[in-house]
């Protein structure tokens, strides 16, 4: 048998590697153990036989299918080197004070070879197996002490494909799994070297930062900041930080080594692929906590960052209605389009308003393309904001409300509603969600000569959305 | 006066309307007005060029807008006026109006009653005394 040939046992009875690479399972130990064992004389350097005592025994029982939980008895035992070379299942020996664990990976897709490393109480364990899922035994007690709880983390970090890291626990012994997968990523173009060099261009600081992107959440909190320098992009910041997590990395973020960082504050969800985030779409979506400072004007819509308290924050795109071609003192109401009219209840009021009170609470969530400062029709009577709570849902209107309008009172926000004092107007500008149609009207009166009334619907988008109206005399 | 009732698409006119480029002067301020500006527009204009000066108005009422009067008697003139009347017990209106010309009152907004050459030929050729001749008179209620 091959594995009397790799191995030894002495007088002391310790199971020692002495030659050949094959990895044996745990049952091959165990059945090669008792075939000793019932040798009449031992020879060679296997210093067991029948005189001997029961060097092994299996707990439940026994397969060749599933892993084994070998007990190793009367003092034989392997050491670190040895275990090496076992498998597909746990070897307990010195009564329960020493524990080998079986740990096998898992997991689809994984790119071919990628390589897995095991960290075991903050320390990576010195590799000694092949790239690609592993199927090892770790040491998971020593002399009766636990080695961290039996914890163990498996990783895979190759920079060019997502990472991916997985909790393990060996008390058990038996084997444990820890499912890891691997996928190149389309958005590291950038060599090793090439990313290495972008160093200068990036720090990292951890501590209490606040932001306010003007999205409508208002100042957020974070817990770290990278900032950006040196005409670097966000597509090549987020290269550089998920090169600076790589398993090679001594990089330190926040204290810990790069290879091993994965989270900003414990009580984050992780980001295993990508411990700051990876890129979608063009999009660095960033992980919890971390601010970006430094990010250029035409690179700010290609993040999005989470802030401390896991609200979703970007940097919004601005819009603005333009309505060209108007007649001074023609009347201009710029609102949503319902289909037929302008829509005249996007909320109601959550309390009636009180004569001489300037303030006005609706029951839904204001849109976040309703602009910080506009108009209000409340009752379709027509007032100014001059500011809007978007948390309290409540506007405050310029003036007082002269009358009281009923809870429950349909309010819209029209974009224009003015008579216009130049050929063109503007709405106030906005945060811009996503396209909506609008309708316009212009009519004018007879003073000092009217128009024929006009009206359509345009699409609005981002930046400036401008409709020139067609008006013609009243003839 | 006009007053308007937008929740009933009404027009309540408590005087003769004898003057058609007055009446469509107030109904179009009434569209333009702050609260008006949210409901559909009520009539469409046109006026045809009679030389001399002169014109000669026609109002539309469009998108479901209707005239009334209170009880009374009362004239509509000076133009022509496409308008339903809502029945008003001890109401009489007296329309005059020419039939060579008609604004339509279909479409949503806007004037859009030109008159077809024929029309503005027939129109432009009258003399006063025929164009008195081909007027309708008709009495609502």
């Amino acid at each position: 048998m091959a594995i009397g040939t790799d191995f030894s046992i002495n007088a002391a009875h310790e199971i020692r590697h002495v030659s050949g690479t094959t990895v044996y399972s745990d049952l091959d130990l165990h059945k090669w153990l008792q075939e000793l064992a019932d040798d009449a004389l031992f020879s060679g350097d296997d210093e067991l036989d029948i005189l001997s005592n029961n060097p092994s025994k299996l707990d439940g029982p026994r397969s060749a299918i599933k892993p084994m939980l070998l007990n190793l008895l009367n003092t034989f035992n392997i050491d670190d080197e040895a275990a090496k070379f076992f498998n597909f299942g746990s070897v307990q020996q010195n009564g329960t004070d020493d524990l080998f664990t079986g740990v096998k990976s898992i997991g689809s897709p994984l790119v071919a070879n990628s390589p897995i490393y095991i960290v075991q109480d903050g320390n990576k364990l010195t590799s000694f197996w092949a790239d690609g899922h592993i199927q090892i035994m770790v040491k998971a007690k020593s002399g009766g002490t636990l080695i961290d709880n039996g914890n163990i983390r498996a990783y895979s970090r190759k920079y060019g494909q997502t990472y991916a890291d997985f909790a393990g626990n060996l008390i058990a012994g038996g084997e444990q799994s820890v499912a890891l997968s691997t996928s190149l990523t389309d958005w590291t173009p950038l060599n090793e070297a090439s990313v290495a060099a972008l160093s200068a261009k990036v720090a990292i600081v951890v501590g209490n930062f606040t932001r306010d992107t003007g999205d409508g959440n208002g100042s957020k909190a974070y817990k770290g900041r990278i900032t950006l320098s040196g005409g670097i992009t966000t597509g090549e910041a987020a290269q550089y930080m998920q090169y600076i997590c790589r398993q090679d990395s001594a990089t330190l973020i926040n204290g810990t080594e790069g290879w091993k960082y994965r989270v900003l504050d414990n009580a984050y969800t992780p980001n295993g692929a990508a411990p700051f985030g990876a890129v979608a779409g063009g999009k660095w979506f960033v992980a919890q906590g971390w601010d970006l400072e430094g990010v250029s004007a035409s690179d700010q819509a290609k993040i999005q960052l989470v802030s401390d308290d896991a609200t979703t924050i970007i940097y919004p795109k601005s819009g603005q209605i333009t309505i060209e071609n108007v007649i001074v003192g023609a009347y201009v109401l710029v609102g949503r389009n319902s289909g037929a009219d302008v829509e005249m209840n996007e909320y109601t009021l959550n309390t009636a308003t009180t004569s001489g009170g300037s303030t006005c609470k609706v029951n839904e969530a204001i849109k976040i393309d309703t602009a910080d400062t506009g108009y209000i029709r409340v009752n379709s009577v027509p007032y100014e904001y001059t500011a809007v709570n978007r948390i309290t849902k409540t506007f405050t209107i310029v003036g007082t409300f002269g009358q009281v309008h009923a809870i429950g009172s349909d309010t819209w926000c029209p974009f224009i509603d003015r008579i216009a004092t130049a050929t063109t107007e503007s709405s106030a500008s906005f945060i811009f969600s996503a396209d909506f149609t609008a309708r316009v009207k212009v009519r004018k009166g007879a003073s000092p000569s009217s128009v024929q009334p006009a009206e359509a619907t345009f699409t609005v988008g981002s930046g400036t959305s401008a409709y020139g109206v067609i008006l013609n005399d009243d003839e | 006066m006009l007053t308007p009732d937008f929740t009933n698409l009404i027009l309540l006119s408590d005087t003769s309307i004898t003057d058609m480029v007055v009446f469509h002067e107030e109904v179009r301020n009434i569209e333009a007005s702050v609260e008006g500006m949210l409901y559909p527009v009520a009539h469409t204009y046109k006026q045809v060029d009679l030389g001399g000066g002169a014109i000669f108005p026609a109002v539309a009422f469009i998108n479901g807008w209707t005239l009334q009067f209170p009880a009374g008697n009362y004239v509509i003139s000076g133009g022509n006026l496409n308008a339903t009347i809502n029945p008003i017990p001890n109401c009489y209106v007296v329309q005059t109006q020419a039939a060579a010309y008609t604004v339509t009152s279909s479409g949503g907004s806007g004037g859009s009653g030109a008159l077809t050459p024929e029309e503005h030929d027939t129109l432009m050729n009258l003399s006063a005394d025929t164009t008195d001749k081909i007027f309708n008179k008709v009495v609502s209620c």
